[in-house]
């Protein structure tokens, strides 16, 4: 590859020393001394030198319309903002936002290489290291020594947009010279209501391959002049890491749901496990409610109690300004969580995004254990009671409840029972406590009374009479997630 | 039995065992999730009761069976058969959480006949608008079911949301119903 040639013919164009190396096949870390690069590519600095790498704004590079000399006021603007003292993070990363215009450049640039170098181009791979990468290269260094943060990709991000004046008007040439590339566009932006073309769909379809010349030569100038209109560095928003919680929550009360429970906007329950959680965390992240989201390992229905070790849980926290919890701030958390009464947490920890898995997979391999409290017609006897303790784990066929039917596929789902122990209470011969360990998914209220003859064997075709359950608890979760911290 | 006594004090501080539980007014199964109605019919000459129990969840499942007062258990019930004009319904499947390929009932469409030893025949209806979800398969071989509320059903249906209002109406709710040739 002729470095000369390109070089001389992108400088003759009006391309910035920098986007000069961008297409002379460079490796992102040349650009940290771009005239130094230059040189070892053969390019000597005063090659009819017309251009500085920084240029004056009045001579606009027409690849990147003088993008890179925005850096220092980038670097300026994101160490005096106040946001660097809310995020008490370590690291971060950049994100770019740069209008379409760039991409036509590029392609009005691509396009002038190919003909005018016809060999040393292709019509489908992008001719250059795109300003993007070459903007995060440059960025993520000088911010990483200027922050003392880490570059990392689990870090706060720091976004950076660009816009321009007179965009929209240029893209509405991209109809005439292309229309069958903006077809499908046109289907997305009738649904979504969006920009006539995103940086990505330019991207993808608007590439030499795709392209006439001679018609798209009707509306642009290949190469391109310069540009007309001024780039502006817009703003610099903040977003924090996505950092997750986990612990387990106990749940004492009935009548308190797990999450909020809603139905045609109006409230049915007063508060939720959720909102109790969510309400002791949020504050010590920074964050509102809303950017936490609540999963848990299953669920019951309202009116079971989990007791016992209690049911792991995990919030997901979008932009957060922490990504650490001191124990001293958990053990805050967790009393504050206990004053509600009906919900308990403990083992709050954070844990690294991997660690989702252990709530969201493996559903029925867990096993979980459970507290009925039951009632049958006539007295309890010792021979009943010997009957429903069963050490041998024996499997039941469980056809989907009638009660969530309307939404779920009815079927018939085998289920393992490992063990059952039955207890009775004194003073009250009516009632029989079963302690009984089953396969998560199991629906126990159904189990015991059989639904009907929908669940067999049932606790009641077991003993042979109608029995009916009245109460239930979870005792455990079969599942070491967290790990157990034994702070308290 | 002392030895089968749950105890109690494994509970922590400040939770309360199972057993305080109120199980005083503790509605039954079919009281807790359902709503009786009834749809009356009589034979053509007016003289046999052949009405149906129609047990209605909030959700808009319903189990079709016999009332209590229909003639067949007076008479005994020795068989039960869902092949309908070479339609079987016992073969009626659904797929997927909206039970694609279910039956669609109307109020008159025939799910099972019935036969009493005196080989006289009664027909089990739908009584309402709706789609066939299942049969039950186990009423065959223990016909003596039939009879059990809950368990005597003889088919599962469920009812769109738009119809659930008029499918109510053309019922007689538990409150207002008088057994058909109760006189
Ligand atoms: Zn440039």
């Amino acid at each position: 590859m002729d470095f000369i040639l390109i070089s001389d013919f992108l400088d003759e164009i009006g391309c910035c020393r920098i986007c000069t190396l961008r297409f002379l096949k460079p490796n992102i870390d040349d650009f940290l001394d771009v005239e130094n690069s230059l040189k070892s590519k053969g390019i000597p600095i005063n090659q009819q030198c017309k251009h500085e790498t920084k240029r004056p704004k009045t001579n606009t590079c027409v690849a990147c319309f003088n993008v890179f000399n925005f850096i220092d006021e980038i670097i300026m603007k994101v160490k005096s903002s106040e946001w660097l003292k809310h995020y008490e993070v370590k690291r971060f990363v950049t994100s770019y936002s740069l209008p379409v215009s760039l991409d036509l450049a590029q392609l009005q640039i691509w396009l002038a290489l190919i003909e005018k170098f016809p060999n040393m181009f292709d019509s489908e791979r992008p001719p250059d290291i795109s300003i993007k990468d070459v903007m995060k290269n440059i960025l993520n260094t000088k911010l990483s020594d200027d922050l003392h943060k880490e570059f990392h990709p689990d870090g706060m991000m720091i976004n950076i947009f660009f816009v321009i004046d007179n965009e929209p008007e240029m893209m509405t040439k991209l109809e005439s010279v292309a229309p069958e590339l903006m077809v499908e566009r046109n289907k997305q932006r009738k649904k979504f209501r969006t920009e006539i073309v995103s940086r990505n769909y330019f991207e993808k379809f608007f590439i030499p391959k795709n392209i006439k010349l001679e018609k798209f030569r009707q509306e642009f100038s290949v190469p391109p002049q310069e540009p007309s209109s001024a780039l502006q560095l817009e703003k610099i928003t903040f977003t924090g890491p996505t950092v997750f919680v986990a612990g387990r929550y106990n749940k004492f009360s009935r009548a308190l749901s797990q999450s909020p429970w809603i139905l045609n906007g109006k409230r049915i329950t007063e508060g939720s496990v959720q909102e109790v959680i969510v309400d002791a965390i949020a504050s010590y992240f920074k964050v509102s409610e809303s950017s936490m989201t609540f999963m848990s390992s299953g669920r019951e229905d309202v009116d079971v109690r989990c007791l016992g070790r209690g049911r792991p849980f995990v919030l997901e926290i979008m932009n957060s300004a922490k990504t650490f919890l001191d124990p001293s701030s958990a053990v805050q958390m967790e009393e504050k969580v206990r004053k509600s009464n009906v919900v308990a947490i403990r083992d709050l920890q954070m844990i690294p995004r991997d660690d989702l898995r252990h709530i969201k997979s493996g559903e029925e391999d867990k096993k979980k254990i459970y507290r009925a409290l039951c009632t049958v017609d006539s007295d309890v006897t010792v021979e009943i009671l010997e009957r429903l303790n069963i050490e041998k784990e024996f499997e039941i066929q469980q056809w989907t409840p009638l009660r969530v039917l309307h939404r779920r596929t009815l079927m018939q789902r085998p289920r393992m029972i490992y063990g059952v122990k039955a207890f009775a209470v004194k003073d009250k011969p009516n009632l029989i406590v079963l302690d009984i360990v089953s396969q998560a998914g199991t629906y126990i209220k159904e189990l015991v009374h059989g639904e009907f003859g929908r669940t067999t064997p049932s606790i009641s075709s077991l003993i042979d009479m109608e029995i009916d359950i009245v109460a239930l608890d979870v005792m455990d979760i079969d599942l070491n997630f967290p790990k157990s911290l034994n702070r308290t | 039995m002392e030895k089968f006594y749950l105890n109690e004090n494994e509970y922590p501080e400040g939770v309360s065992s199972i057993t305080k539980f109120d199980t005083g007014e503790y509605p039954s199964v079919v009281d807790r999730y359902f709503t009786r109605f009834y749809h009356k019919k009589t034979s053509e000459d007016g003289n046999e009761n052949e009405d149906h129990l129609i047990l209605y969840h909030s959700n808009r499942v319903c189990l079709i069976g016999l009332a209590q007062s229909h003639i067949a258990f007076k008479k005994g019930i020795v068989g039960i058969t869902y092949n309908i004009g070479n339609c079987d319904r016992s073969l009626n499947q659904v797929k997927g959480k909206h039970k694609k390929g279910g039956m669609n009932l109307q109020p008159l469409t025939t799910l099972a006949i019935i036969t009493c030893k005196d080989g006289s025949e009664y027909k089990v209806l739908s009584c309402v608008t709706g789609k066939l979800i299942e049969t039950n398969d186990r009423l065959k071989g223990n016909l003596n079911k039939l009879s059990i509320e809950g368990s005597g059903y003889v088919a599962i249906v469920l009812i769109k949301p738009e119809n659930c209002e008029k499918a109510k109406s053309s019922l007689v709710s538990e409150k207002d119903y008088i057994p058909s040739c109760s006189f």
